[in-house]
């Protein structure tokens, strides 16, 4: 991976952000995917009751940043991304910890945005691959595009991906309140209102047991598109 | 007039007195006190006059009291909701300001034995 061109365009002036939650058994795995990338890394504890800090402390050089309660993962990429841009990173990504997502795939994402030719790059599995994906799955977020779309305004193929990145600018424009997991569609809307430039990146996503298992419900789903409704008619 | 008004009345009329009572001593808190003073004494005379509920649910073009009533409480309902998921909202974000603040204060590096978060970092430099 060191060996591609892609990779001169990764320094310490980009910052991976990953929002973690009782991940003590999948982050050590995900951090050392990443440690291979040369950036700079900050793990988000979000009130994880388990030893996810003291794993994310143990990487040499990880930043750790401790949410004492359970905020919820949108809160968790807030918090990375208003220290990373304290710390003077140029660009931001986001990255899940549970290990689903390819460090590989970082590169591609920073590109456009060293290049300048975008503000923000979105990781889209359905142009890339999602290895093991289930049907049900498929289903939902098939199902949450177009929701996106009509929402949102925004022609993308995937939406409540994970792994996207922001140039600063961009990133200090979003600011996400929505703590949960409709963030991920509260960023595309920003994203829209705030006519960033933005393209989709081919990305790899691996479904394991054990990521289904947080990932998002039919039930979840419901949840996230009636808060994002009454967000827009209660402030 | 019915046992269930001479009690309901009876009961309300006593919450009316300790509401008064509390609103003289809690300046404060006085608009939300006098707001449930203004329902108390509204449902004591409902109860009490039954046939002015219908008489006003009749001004309206609903036939029947019970439904202006109902239709009140399923409006009130609404609004209150509302109201609580807004205050919610704003509690929640303040909460994760100030977890958000305290956690990049404390950020720790791996492989160092010191928090050392910004807040520091601005301090030393």
């Amino acid at each position: 991976m060191l060996e591609s061109p892609l990779s001169s365009v990764m320094d310490r002036n980009v910052w991976v952000v990953v929002p973690a939650y009782n991940e003590g058994q999948r982050l050590q795995h995900t951090l050392e995917s990443l440690r291979a990338l040369q950036t700079s890394i900050v793990v988000v504890d979000d009130g994880s009751d388990d030893a996810t800090a003291d794993v994310a402390l143990s990487e040499e050089g990880v930043w750790v940043l401790r949410h004492i309660v359970n905020c919820g993962q949108g809160a968790a990429l807030q918090t990375g991304m208003d220290f990373a841009l304290s710390l003077g990173a140029e660009v931001i990504v986001t990255f899940d910890g549970d290990g689903q997502h390819c460090a590989d795939d970082i590169p591609s994402l920073v590109q456009p945005i060293r290049d300048d030719e975008v503000d923000v790059t979105l990781g889209s599995r359905f142009l890339g691959s999602a290895i093991g994906i289930p049907f049900s799955r498929w289903l939902l977020l098939t199902l949450a595009v177009w929701f996106t779309r009509v929402v949102s305004g925004l022609a993308v193929t995937d939406t409540h991906n994970g792994i996207r990145a922001f140039n600063r600018e961009a990133a200090a424009k979003i600011r996400i309140r929505m703590n949960r997991m409709e963030h991920a569609s509260e960023i595309l809307d920003q994203v829209g209102s705030l006519k960033l430039r933005y393209c989709e990146v081919p990305v790899t996503v691996h479904y394991s047991p054990s990521s289904l298992e947080k990932g998002q419900s039919s039930w979840n789903s419901l949840r996230i598109a009636s808060k994002l409704f009454l967000a827009r008619i209660i402030r | 007039m019915t046992a269930f008004q001479y009690t309901v009345i009876g009961f309300l009329t006593l919450l009316l007195i300790w509401e008064l009572a509390t609103a003289a001593r809690h300046v404060r808190q006085r608009r939300f006190l006098l707001i449930r003073c203004a329902t108390w004494f509204a449902a004591a005379v409902a109860i009490a006059f039954p046939h002015w509920v219908t008489g006003v649910g009749l001004l309206l073009g609903i036939r029947r009291g019970a439904d202006f009533v109902l239709y009140g409480m399923v409006l009130t309902f609404i609004g209150t909701s509302f109201f609580f998921y807004s205050r919610y909202t704003k509690l929640e974000a303040q909460i994760t300001e100030l977890v958000r603040h305290q956690s990049i204060k404390e950020a720790r590096q791996g492989g160092t034995t010191k928090a050392s978060g910004t807040g520091e970092s601005e301090n030393e430099s």
